[in-house]
């Protein structure tokens, strides 16, 4: 906890940012109290990646300045920011694979000199290690080791160099559950230790279990700063602003009841007969109504990938047979699912979905070059006059549909995909983690367009990690081990939540 | 503070007055707003133009017809070289073999005319001969997964080996008349050579721009997983650029070998990179997805102007060489967008700097 008229360990005053067409940052200000964690929540394209560009080096703001424990300062490189005390730990880690882990921590130190004492190395090492109380082979592959680990590593990294600021960027988001509890001990013994933590998280239960304080930016405005960590729904309010009202995640939120289907009917869209991948998906049957939406949960590595590759052709079939309405289809190459009908919202969409050095309406169209094509041209009015039109009916928050998807917030993306197989005019969509490393703002627009598009008689599967997303779905099914060990309806889950988790583990 | 007088001379506009504070403030701002408005294409006629400025600087030959002729009807070779690289570039590959099969191309042709066959056969086999070894490059690529560059090095070899075999012995000379006029003659005054790479220019800039396969081959060099995963045929894609590639260069050849009046394995070394440097220099980046015909022929242009002024001035050619490496890397880091990007932030950080 911060002592009252103590400097702080960092102050932001007054920071703003613009690119070309946008103005990410308006006069933002942020305080750390040494010992403070305080997290930085804010919807997708509040400003908050910019925010931690900015202290983390990588950008310089148009204006603003940056005090660390009293001390102005110009963060105009990342070895600066460093420098002056402030340690960015990003979301996808920067260790090198190949190298040990001893390595790995003083990389940024084989920068002068001729010879590496290996000896002191090992021995602050070791040391760093310890007090993080990790346990980690010095000599291991960093690549060898689990996320946690490699995690870790990241923050003896940090630790190195004594920081007085240390900014985790969405730490947890590919960490299990267990690892997210021992992470938030450790930032509590750092804070402790008096190193002032900004913690970026989506997950508003790890920020209420491990923060002192929380900022809320919206538009690139600080909107709100509490001094105490209030209820889930204060935050979300704050975060959403007026599209708060009767949203899915207000509910959530509250612990009220919230659903995304509803709109099953008799007919079945996708049906699936022993399908194997001679691997770890067990022979595996499963059926689909039109409009209906079935989730699939499960822990990591219980075989969801290889049933979203399975589905969508990217992953060659033992055995099997697959119908699409009441037409039996060969699944072998994307090109062919595709074609039967299907579309898939992938779980990476930056490597997997879109061609980020292309606009939107190029991103929307591609699944539908022909459809925009005359007589082997393409019909550039037309592809823009729907691109457009698809910018408006999804709320896509462009500059124009020009914008590179590169540049898009990953709500945005997500939605530029969507749009993508609602052009193609998709029957079955399969959505891979569809809200992973989306803000609570976001969320709820995805989850608004897929119960759109189940109204319109669409049918969805979708595979995510988090159990109260799966509960969403008119049905949920629990794999492990490439087998559906657990099915039940909505209602079911509802009902017998816990007796449901226990199959979890 | 050194760097704002630097660049805004490369720029072409007066130096600031140092002594009002606010003027170079203000100069540096509108500068600044005019660079961004000015996208890499931009520079790259910019630096055409000032290229062809400095050549009318240095010698009085420089802009007459005669001599523009010879630019043009040089750089004709080498533009639809370049088309050919940038077909495959585009798709994150690398075509090394184009030289060689340029090569190729002039023996098949001289060895077929020798023989007494027709222009219009000699034309066609020879055209598909080099997509076939194109196709092969594609073949390589996409099913055996060897990296285009191992592959097309491989071609480069193989293509020029078949060529010294297929020819026996030294170079055979063309005297085909007919032959002879279709790839060295004029037509309505203008050489054929250059309405050749004129039309080759203007149908691969309009495949890239308004058909579904442009369209699909920036999408496989944007983002290749991306491409499949939308459905798009990739693999038949990627072929079809090495298959293209391969054509061009066909013809490539026979516009050389229309001009030599000869086929030769000798012929075309070297247009490998000549044809790579026509790509960046035309702002095309070499990891796939960006760029476009024009920019790479008017990249061309500009390679061969360079060489034409240093011949006009009567610069050795080794210095020749060192100086047209320069230019490339110069014109590369303008037109390339990392060079845009620099001069910026440098224009935004002298301008915090005074402001402190």
């Amino acid at each position: 906890m911060t002592l009252e008229g103590s400097t702080p360990a960092l102050r932001v005053s007054g920071i703003t940012k613009s690119y070309p067409g946008v103005q990410a940052l308006r006069g933002v200000d942020l305080e750390v109290g040494v010992g403070e964690i305080v997290s930085l929540s804010g919807a997708n394209g509040a400003g908050k990646s910019t925010l931690v560009k900015i202290l983390s080096g990588a950008e310089r703001p148009d204006a603003g300045q940056i005090f660390i424990a009293g001390q102005e300062v110009h963060l105009d490189t990342p070895h600066a920011a460093r420098r002056a005390g402030i340690y960015t730990i990003y979301q996808e880690m920067s260790l090198v694979p190949q190298m040990s882990v001893v390595e790995n921590i003083f990389l940024d130190e084989f920068v002068g000199g001729v010879i590496v004492n290996r000896r002191s190395q090992e021995k602050r090492a070791k040391e760093l290690l310890h007090r993080l109380g990790a346990n980690i082979d010095l000599h291991a592959s960093a690549g060898s080791l689990s996320l946690a680990n490699q995690q870790l590593v990241e923050i003896a990294k940090a630790l190195k160099s004594d920081p007085r600021v240390l900014l985790l960027d969405e730490p947890t988001t590919t960490l299990p559950k267990r690892d997210v509890e021992a992470l938030a001990v450790l930032m509590r013994e750092l804070a402790s230790s008096g190193v002032g933590l900004i913690f970026i998280s989506h997950r508003l239960d790890e920020v209420a279990a491990v923060c002192d304080s929380v900022t809320v930016l919206r538009d690139g405005e600080r909107v709100q700063h509490f001094r105490q960590v209030p209820a889930h729904h204060e935050i979300v309010k704050a975060m959403v602003g007026d599209r708060y009202e009767n949203s899915l995640a207000a509910a959530a939120a509250e612990g009220s009841e919230g659903k995304l289907g509803g709109f099953a009917t008799d007919e079945v869209a996708l049906r699936l007969e022993n399908i194997s991948d001679g691997g770890l998906l067990a022979p595996f049957s499963m059926e689909l109504r039109r409009g209906e939406i079935l989730g699939v949960t499960g822990l990591l590595g219980s075989g969801q990938t290889e049933l979203i590759e399975c589905l969508f052709g990217m992953r060659e079939w033992q055995s099997g047979r697959c119908w699409v309405g009441d037409k039996e289809v060969k699944i072998r190459s994307p090109r062919q699912a595709i074609a039967a009908g299907l579309g898939l919202i992938p779980e990476d969409r930056k490597s997997q979905g879109l061609v980020l050095g292309m606009s939107a309406q190029k991103n929307i169209t591609l699944a539908t070059l022909p459809q925009f094509s005359r007589v082997g041209v393409l019909d550039h009015g037309a592809e823009r006059r729907h691109s457009r039109q698809q910018v408006t009916e999804l709320s896509i928050k462009c500059s124009s549909v020009n914008q590179l998807t590169g540049t898009m917030s990953g709500g945005n993306q997500q939605k530029v995909l969507l749009a993508r197989w609602l052009t193609r005019n998709s029957k079955i969509l399969i959505l891979a983690e569809p809200t992973r490393g989306v803000d609570v703002a976001a969320k709820e627009e995805i989850y608004r367009l897929v119960r759109g598009y189940l109204r319109s008689g669409g049918s969805a599967v979708m595979v995510t990690s988090e159990v109260s997303e799966a509960a969403l779905c008119d049905r949920v099914q629990v794999l492990s081990a490439g087998q559906v060990i657990a099915e039940a309806t909505h209602e079911q889950i509802q009902e017998q939540q816990e007796a449901f988790l226990a199959h979890l583990r | 503070m050194s760097a704002t007088p630097d660049v805004t001379q490369d720029t072409g506009k007066p130096a600031g007055v140092p002594e009002e504070r606010s003027a170079p403030e203000k100069h540096s701002s509108v500068v600044s707003s005019v660079l961004r408005r000015v996208g890499p294409q931009g520079y790259l006629l910019g630096v055409f133009i000032l290229v062809a400025v400095i050549g009318a600087l240095v010698s009085e030959f420089f802009f007459t017809p005669r001599n523009l002729e010879n630019i043009v009807v040089a750089a004709s070779v080498v533009a639809v070289l370049g088309v050919a690289q940038f077909i495959v570039v585009v798709t994150r590959g690398i075509d090394l073999s184009v030289g060689s099969i340029a090569a190729l191309s002039t023996v098949i042709a001289a060895v077929l005319l020798k023989q007494g066959h027709g222009v219009f056969l000699t034309v066609v086999v020879a055209l598909v001969a080099c997509s076939f070894a194109g196709l092969v490059n594609g073949v390589l690529v996409v099913f055996l997964r060897i990296a285009p560059f191992v592959a097309t090095l491989a071609m480069l070899s193989i293509a020029r080996g078949v060529a010294f075999l297929i020819q026996v012995g030294t170079l055979i000379v063309i005297s085909n008349q007919r032959f002879l006029d279709l790839f060295g003659g004029r037509t309505a005054g203008a050489p054929n050579v250059v309405l050749i790479a004129l039309l080759v220019t203007l149908v691969a800039a309009f495949v890239m721009k308004y058909s579904p396969l442009g369209r699909r081959l920036y999408a496989l060099g944007g983002n290749p997983e991306a491409a499949r995963l939308a459905g798009l045929p990739v693999k038949r894609d990627q072929i079809l650029a090495y298959t293209t590639s391969g054509l061009l260069a066909g013809l490539a050849g026979l516009m050389l070998a229309g001009r030599l009046s000869q086929g030769s394995s000798l012929i075309g070394q070297g247009y490998e990179l000549d044809s790579i440097a026509a790509t960046v220099v035309g702002g095309t980046s070499l990891f796939g997805g960006t760029g476009d015909p024009i920019s790479t022929v008017l990249g061309a242009l500009i390679i061969g102007m360079i060489g034409n002024i240093m011949n006009l001035v009567g610069i050795q050619s080794e210095p020749q060489l060192v100086i047209r490496g320069i230019v490339i890397l110069i014109a590369v880091f303008l037109t390339s967008g990392g060079g845009v990007q620099r001069i910026r932030s440098w224009f935004a950080m002298s301008k915090k700097r005074k402001q402190l």
